[in-house]
This record gives C-alpha cells, structure tokens and sequence, in this order.
C-alpha cells in the first residue's frame, strides 16, 4: 500500500512537472509572437521599411510559432471524473485527501467483489481496458468531446454486458440442474 | 467426428455439440486464421457490439470454440486478451457452412 503511494506520488509529480513545463512554454511561445509582431509594426512605422527578405523571414517566423502553438496539446482540466485541484492528494492520509482514478476503476472494484475471476477477467476488465484505450488515444489526440463520448457509450455497453451476464448466469444454473435431472 | 477437448480438459462429443449461434459464427469467421481483440472484433463486424462481444466470447471460451490469451503488452493495455479459434470452434464453422448450403439448396434444388 506504501509503495503504491509512493508510485502514485511520484507519477503525480512528473505529470505536474510536465504541465509545468508544457505551461511555460506555451506562455514563453506567445510572449515571442506578441514580441516579434510588436518590433515588425515598429519597424514598418519608421523610416526604413522593411526589406523582402526581413518581411518574410518575420512572416515565417509568425507562421512557425502559431502552427506550434496549434499543434501543442492543452493542459488536461479533468482526468477521469475528477477535478485536478484534487490530484496529488492522497486518499489514506487524514487530510481529506483523494487521488484520480482512470475510468472504470469503481465498476472493476464491483465486479471483482461480485463476479468469479474468470468473468472478472475475460468480461469486465476487457471491456475497461477497452475504454481506458479509446479514453486516452482521444485525450492524447486533444478531442475531449470525442474523450467523453467513448466514455458515456463505454458504460452503455458495460450495462448491457452486466445485463447479458445476469441473464447467462440465472439461464445457466436451472438448466444445468434440468439436465442433471433429465439425464 | 467433432469431438474436442475444450481448455477445461473436458470431451465435446458429437452428442454434444450444436450449431453455434449466428453471433458465435460471427465470430468464428472473424477468427479464421488469426488472431484478433475483442474491441477488433467489433470495429471488423456489424453484428458484434461492444456491450455483448465479451459475454459471447466467454460463453464459446467455456464451450471450448475459441481460446483466449494474455497479450504481451505493457503500459495501459496490459491485460488484453487476444482471441484466437479452436480445432472445434473450425469444425464448427465449417459444418455450419455445410448447413448452410444445405438449406440453401433444398430451397432452390435447382441451383446447384
């Protein structure tokens, strides 16, 4: 337990490291575009005009930097169902303290209470691991609409898997004991 | 002759056996020569869904179909299981292929 604490910690910190980091270069990236468009109106304004060939190479600089800052991925609001003002607390300690869960996390935590192992494994962990995949590959593409869709029709199908093992498993009890009986 | 010996040890004789159900041929023909994840599954077909290819890949598992393993990945995906068709789950698909032309043709003997 201490050392998945200590995991979660640590991975908590490399992520904040990391949007840190992503943070600051975004702002340092758009202090240069604000800078670079203040010195060309400034030039453009003084006597000297300037030449093609500065013109451009400003121009292209402006494309560069805009295209990057495009292409940059937004800093994540929300992981799982939780807020990440709550992430790098830890549930356990008395500080009402909590830690994000991937997706799915409390309907596994269920299913491993109610079900056998075997419809643990080959059912439900499938069909998280499954959502968990198409959740961050939408995430990590930066569409965080396409993100919540997965998830909303995820826990669609999970109901029905839940549906469909219910019915499996009240058909399958009777039927073995008719059979026993039959035979 | 379609007897089998499913992952359980147990013998599937031709007392048995039955047909698999269309969703379960589905699968089988998905599975013919290879090997393929559920959510694979899936995206190939029109008949599997999401909510009900698991359950039905379980049930064929203990009907001794098909056979499952753990995928070698690491990162997030660790866990998966890759699916793959039996000697039983072939026989079984091709005998509901023979059915079908059967059928098939006893509704147009024409056609041969």
């Amino acid at each position: 337990m201490r050392e998945h604490e200590e995991q979660v910690k640590h991975l908590w910190e490399v992520a904040s490291n990391n949007a840190k980091m992503l943070k600051k270069t975004q702002d340092y990236l758009k202090s240069l575009k604000k800078q670079i468009s203040e010195v060309s109106t400034a030039l453009n304004a003084e006597t000297r005009t300037l030449t093609e060939t500065e013109e451009a190479l400003l121009k292209g600089a402006l494309v560069d930097i805009k295209g990057l800052l495009e292409e940059m991925p937004q800093p994540i609001r929300t992981v799982g169902t939780k807020t990440v003002s709550k992430v790098g607390k830890l549930r356990g300690n008395r500080n009402t303290k909590s830690v994000i869960t991937s997706p799915g996390s409390l309907v596994l935590k269920v299913a491993e209470f109610l079900c056998t192992k075997k419809v643990y494994e080959r059912v439900f962990l499938q069909a998280v691991l499954d959502m968990r995949g198409e959740y961050n590959e939408a995430l990590s593409s930066g569409r965080k609409e396409k993100a919540q869709w997965v998830l909303i029709r995820s826990y669609l199908a999970l109901t029905w898997s839940v549906t469909l093992q219910v019915i499996e498993f009240l058909l399958s009890g009777p039927a073995k004991i008719i059979k026993t009986l039959w035979s | 002759m379609l007897s089998d010996s499913n992952p359980k040890g147990v013998i599937v004789t031709d007392k048995d056996f039955k047909l698999p159900s269309p969703t379960e041929v589905a699968v089988l023909e998905l599975l013919s020569g290879k090997e393929m994840y559920g959510l694979e599954m899936v995206k190939a077909s029109d008949r599997l869904t999401r909510g009900s290819i698991y359950v039905i890949l379980n049930r064929m598992e203990d009907k001794g179909l098909v056979s499952s393993r753990v995928a070698e990945t690491t990162g997030p995906s660790a866990g998966r299981r890759i699916y793959s068709s039996t000697g039983l789950g072939q026989r079984a698909y091709a005998a509901w292929q023979q059915a079908q032309a059967a059928f098939a043709l006893s509704w147009n003997p024409g056609v041969a």
